[in-house]
Order: C-alpha cells, then sequence, then structure tokens
C-alpha cells in the first residue's frame, strides 16, 4: 500500500453522494448487475445501483478502453467526390468505478500493445487518459481465479488510481495517484485507524490465502514451448467459439471492416480472436495456422512467451473467466500447471 | 500529418492507371489526392501499404514501384478475395486508401557494389520489381544483375512492358522461364531452379532476392546453397495476413515477431530461426 497518501475511511452511507458527485464531472462506469448470476460494467446515470460485492464480474472493464464495435472513420460520397472524416476522439473524462486488481493489471498491458510497440493508437490513448481507475479489492475470489499464481493479488494495485477495501460498513481508501487524490477529494472520508489499517491487511491476506498459487510461473514461462502435445490435446476439445478471448481482460486483437450506409459507410474495428480460422486466412486461401492446435498454441504462447520475450511479463492476469466460461472445460491453469511440473 | 492522427485513417488516392498484367492479375497506380504528399511520400523497395476500397475494406499490398520514380506508387493485386475482386472492378478515376509505408525492406544500402541474383515467381515478381527498378535507377551503384522471372504460362508473366527496359539495361540477364510454353514461346521451358541450376550465378559478393510461391522458393533454396550462397546471402519477403500495419491487430506474428513490423523482408538466416508457422 503505498504510504505517499493518506489512508482514508468512507462510511457506505457516504458512497452513493459521492459517486453522485463524480457523475456531474465524469462518466461513472461501474459493475451492474445484468442478471443474478452476470455482472458487466456499464455507464450508470443518477442512483447509480453497483453490486460491489461478491467475485469480479463476469465481464471484465476492457470494452471501455476498447470498445468491441468501434468506429474509426467515415466515408461519405463515392467516385473522385468520395470523402474521409475521422471519428471523434472520445475523451470524456471517465470513472470506472469498482475495477478489480485483475482488470487493472490487463489494461497496463493493453498499454504495452496500444501506447507502446512503436506508434500510439490514438482511439485507445484518448480514452485510457481520460479515464481514473477506482479499485476494489477482492474479498470472495471466484472458483477460477487465479492472479496469485501470474504474479498479482487479489488486493493488487498495479494500475489502478485508488484501491478500496470494504470493510463492511465502510470502505478503506488507499489513494494512488494525483488523479486518484482528485477524486477522494470530493468523498467524505474521515482518517483510517490503526484498526482500520489491521483489518484491511487481514482481509487481503485472506483473499489471498483462499488462492495458494496453481502453479510456478517461472517453470511455467521458461517450458511453454511450440513443439508440445498439449497443443494437440486441447485442440481436440476446443470449440473455436472464441468465448476465452472475449471475456480475457488483455486479449486486444482486432478486426476492421466497412459497414456500408445510404450515404456512405463507416470503417470500424471490432474484437477478433486467434480462435478463429479465419483470423490468419489470406485472401488466395493459404492459412498459417490450419488447425485448431495451432491456434490453441498462439493464444497460450502470446500470453505466457511472445509477449513476456517483448514486454517482460505474461498477458494474463489470472482473472480466469476463461476458466469459468469455457464451454468444454479447458483449463488454462492445468495447461501451465503441465507445463510447469515438467522436468521437476 | 497531426500527431494526433488515427492510425488507421487512410490518404485518398486516385488510380491514374491500371494495367492489366495477365488474365487475374492488375497492376494499379495510384496518385495521392493531397499534392503534399504527393510529393512528401516516400518508402523503400520491399515496404508495404495498406489499400482501401472503401465500403469492401482494406488489404494489404507490397509496393510494387520504386521511390526513385515519385509522384505516383504502384502495387499489383492477383483477383483472389473480396478485396481484390473490388479492386480489379475499379475503374481509372476511382479513388482509393492507402496507409503506409510499413514494414522493413530490402537492404539495399548494404546491396551497394554487390552482384545481385533476383528470383521470382508468379506475383511473387512484384516486391522485387521495386527493388528491380530501384537498383535500375541506380544502376551504377550495384555490380551485374541477374532476374530469373518464372511463371505456369506466357500468359501468368507480368511486366511484359518492362522486359525489354530490362533486358537492355546495361550488365543485366533476364531469364524468363515458364512451365508450360504455347506456340509462340520460344523461351525456356521448365521450373525456376532448374534455370537457376543451369545458369549457375556466382555466389562470391553477391545477394539473391526471392519471392515466390512457397514450392519455387523451397526448390530454389538447395540450388542456390550449392552455388555457395549462404543464408545471410538470401533474402526473402513474407506474405501473411495483415489488418493494421502497424503492430496492434495481432495477426500476422509468428512467435513473437511481427512480421508488419520486423517483416516483411528477412533473410533466410532469420527464416530459419522463427518458428515455422507462415
Amino acid at each position: 500500500m503505498s504510504d505517499q497518501y493518506p489512508q482514508r475511511i468512507l462510511p457506505k452511507a457516504a458512497l452513493r453522494r459521492w459517486l453522485e458527485r463524480l457523475l456531474v464531472s465524469h462518466r461513472l462506469v461501474g459493475p451492474v448487475a445484468d442478471t443474478e448470476t452476470v455482472t458487466s460494467y456499464r455507464p450508470v446515470g443518477p442512483e447509480p445501483m453497483l453490486r460491489l460485492s461478491g467475485p469480479r464480474p463476469t465481464v471484465s472493464p476492457k470494452a471501455h478502453l476498447l470498445p468491441q464495435t468501434e468506429t474509426l472513420f467515415t466515408f461519405q460520397g463515392s467516385g473522385p467526390a468520395l470523402a474521409l472524416t475521422a471519428a471523434a476522439p472520445d475523451a470524456t473524462p471517465t470513472v470506472v468505478f469498482g475495477v478489480r486488481p485483475c482488470d487493472a493489471r490487463a489494461l497496463r498491458r493493453l498499454d504495452d500493445v496500444f501506447l507502446g510497440r512503436t506508434e500510439r493508437d490514438v482511439h485507445y490513448e484518448n480514452r485510457r487518459q481520460a479515464t481514473v481507475l477506482v479499485g476494489l479489492a477482492c474479498a470472495t475470489p471466484s472458483w477460477g481465479c487465479f492472479c496469485t499464481s501470474v504474479g498479482g493479488s487479489p488486493a493488487g494495485t498495479e494500475g489502478l488510481d485508488m484501491l478500496l477495501t470494504d470493510l463492511g460498513d465502510r470502505y478503506h481508501v488507499a489513494v494512488l495517484t494525483p488523479p486518484g487524490e482528485e477524486l477522494a477529494a470530493s468523498a467524505e472520508t474521515v482518517e483510517a485507524t490503526a484498526n482500520d489499517a489491521e483489518a484491511v491487511r487481514a482481509q487481503h491476506a485472506e483473499a489471498a490465502a483462499r488462492m495458494p498459487p496453481e502453479f510456478e510461473l517461472e517453470a511455467a514461462l521458461r517450458n511453454v514451448r511450440w513443439e508440445a502435445p498439449l497443443w494437440a490435446q486441447v485442440a481436440e476439445r476446443c470449440l473455436a467459439c472464441g468465448v476465452c478471448s472475449f471475456l480475457c481482460p488483455t486479449c486486444h486483437c482486432f478486426d476492421m471492416q466497412d459497414e456500408v450506409t445510404p450515404d456512405g459507410g463507416v470503417r470500424f474495428r471490432c474484437w477478433d480472436t486467434c480462435q478463429f480460422s479465419e483470423f490468419t486466412q489470406m485472401g488466395a486461401g493459404h492459412n498459417p495456422r490450419p488447425t485448431q492446435t495451432e491456434r490453441a498454441r498462439q493464444r497460450v504462447s502470446h500470453k505466457f512467451k511472445y509477449l513476456v520475450e517483448e514486454f517482460g511479463r505474461a498477458g494474463c492476469t489470472g482473472c480466469g473467466r476463461c476458466v469459468e466460461r469455457c464451454p468444454v472445460n479447458i483449463d488454462i491453469r492445468a495447461i501451465l500447471r503441465e507445463f510447469a511440473g515438467e522436468g521437476q | 500529418m497531426t500527431e494526433d492522427r488515427s492510425l488507421y485513417l487512410p490518404n485518398l488516392a486516385v488510380i491514374d492507371r491500371i494495367a492489366q498484367e495477365t488474365w487475374d492479375t492488375k497492376t494499379f497506380r495510384a496518385v495521392f489526392s493531397d499534392p503534399g504528399l504527393r510529393d512528401a511520400f516516400t518508402y523503400h523497395p520491399g515496404q508495404f501499404q495498406e489499400v482501401s476500397v472503401f465500403g469492401v475494406g482494406e488489404a494489404t499490398f507490397c509496393l510494387a514501384s520504386t521511390p526513385t520514380r515519385s509522384g505516383y506508387i504502384e502495387f499489383s493485386a492477383k483477383r483472389v478475395g473480396a478485396l481484390t475482386s473490388a479492386l480489379h472492378e475499379l475503374s481509372e478515376g476511382d479513388v482509393v486508401g492507402i496507409r503506409g509505408p510499413y514494414g522493413n525492406w530490402f537492404p539495399h544500402e548494404e546491396m551497394r557494389g554487390k552482384r545481385l541474383l533476383f528470383v521470382g515467381g508468379g506475383i511473387g515478381m512484384a516486391p522485387l520489381r521495386s527493388l528491380l527498378n530501384y537498383c535500375l535507377d541506380r544502376r551504377s551503384d550495384f555490380g551485374h544483375i541477374d532476374i530469373f522471372y518464372g511463371a505456369r504460362t506466357p500468359g501468368d508473366l507480368c511486366y511484359t512492358e518492362e522486359f525489354e527496359a530490362w533486358r537492355n539495361a546495361p550488365d543485366v540477364n533476364l531469364y524468363l522461364a515458364v512451365d508450360k510454353g504455347d506456340e509462340r514461346w520460344t523461351g525456356y521451358v521448365g521450373v525456376i531452379p532448374r534455370y537457376v541450376r543451369e545458369v549457375a550465378p556466382k555466389a562470391e559478393n553477391a545477394v539473391a532476392i526471392t519471392c515466390g510461391p512457397p514450392v519455387m522458393i523451397k526448390f530454389t533454396l538447395p540450388e542456390l546453397q550449392q552455388l555457395g550462397f549462404t543464408d545471410e546471402q538470401i533474402i526473402t519477403t513474407l506474405e501473411m495476413k495483415m489488418k493494421c500495419g502497424v503492430g496492434k491487430c495481432g495477426r500476422c506474428n509468428i512467435g513473437h515477431t511481427y512480421v508488419c513490423l520486423d517483416g516483411p523482408v528477412f533473410t533466410y538466416a532469420q527464416i530459419r530461426r522463427l518458428p515455422q508457422e507462415f
């Protein structure tokens, strides 16, 4: 926990007033109950009803930084009169509230790709710079969660501007960055006591203890390799539905397509996945990844080998959504456990 | 170009000339609509661009023209899918979008003073044509040039209008080959690897630049090695499915190598170190 800022306490009774103040100056995005069992991050209006208890939401807040579909530009007219109009930058000041530590870390991985690796992607950058992330420590990890196996923690602060910890009738508020400090200024907080700090430590430790590491990360990273019989075994079960990618907070691959309208059209980008056969299929028919075996290898190796080689950190933050939502129970933890166990 | 310009926003260009190369391949000459860009746009042989047909989409094409001839760019497209079919439907005067240039290029600086061996097959001649015409425009910078160019039939050879210029350039030999001739074909009939073996170009102080169907490259490599070419002396350009061209969309990687950023030009020594997935 950062010592740079004093730790504060926000009584739960004051939460609603804080959120409503934030709404005056920001678009507020938070976890909303879609159904009894499905929670996703959505923009909320006055009287926000946020689902802040329980395990991390079903869907990550990725779409608010990298929308599932997004217009890049529009075109009007045809022939020599054709003209392009760039999409207006989306830089609305936004607070994403109740971000879980795994999802905040995941945004740092998206930063690597969209803000680093040569040129910046301004569509992503505009939203990213206008977004403040208010974190919420995970008290009750879900059954597929494994952040502790990939260098994270249910109370990790990487990528967050602020971290809240639910202490029953109050939130402990740890400010982490200047934008976080600015947001916290409008909350009716009091100074945290030594007892509060102790309660926070205990809760964080308890949550982490419920998720003992599933595998030794260093060993898994060392052993993930091109020629492994495991890829074919995974591929045999895989339905190529892509749900792992679409729920993954770090998957960022996209497609770009045109849609025609009566007076022109739009070029949009949309999420895509290496699990689809068309992903690498070339116009003349050749496909360098012809079967699901190559695609299984690509997804796991991209996260646990190629990104590590490129940026020095794995492209997985252990949110476990792919584990829980795979219709055929492919469990990336088991894959990594197998690699980690080799040669021991 | 402002700093905050979208990476994905193309520049408009007018197609001012369309050449029917073969029954299924056309070469498009495009002139940027923005006069400033027309003069400022420069590139290296071997780089690629993203071409938009608005309403259909965008696809990757290597630059087939040379930066030594400015004011326009050219690319060749074989009609294979939705985007190339739409391109083939265009008329002179139509507008396309162009993003680029992207990727690395043939190391023409390092090729100075060396003998050059071009080995192209079919539409694979397009990127080689960029480098070849570049070298011919700066003829004194380079040594002897051998050009091997093969196609299935005489009707499948591209850039036939330029053969005379290539053949007549100083210290250049043009070796054309077809798998199957016709009544008018008087040239070589047979596959490129065998032709290369028969002519036996020297490897000493030479660079071989090859692009074409995988089967041609597969059988040409051993011939080049037999002639003494090392893996570092053989250069090729890889084709992968691309969308963004700038390392974001995540589909052209071979292992951790992004073909759009680290390629498309590789030496055969580099290719040997890549996972074999292309």
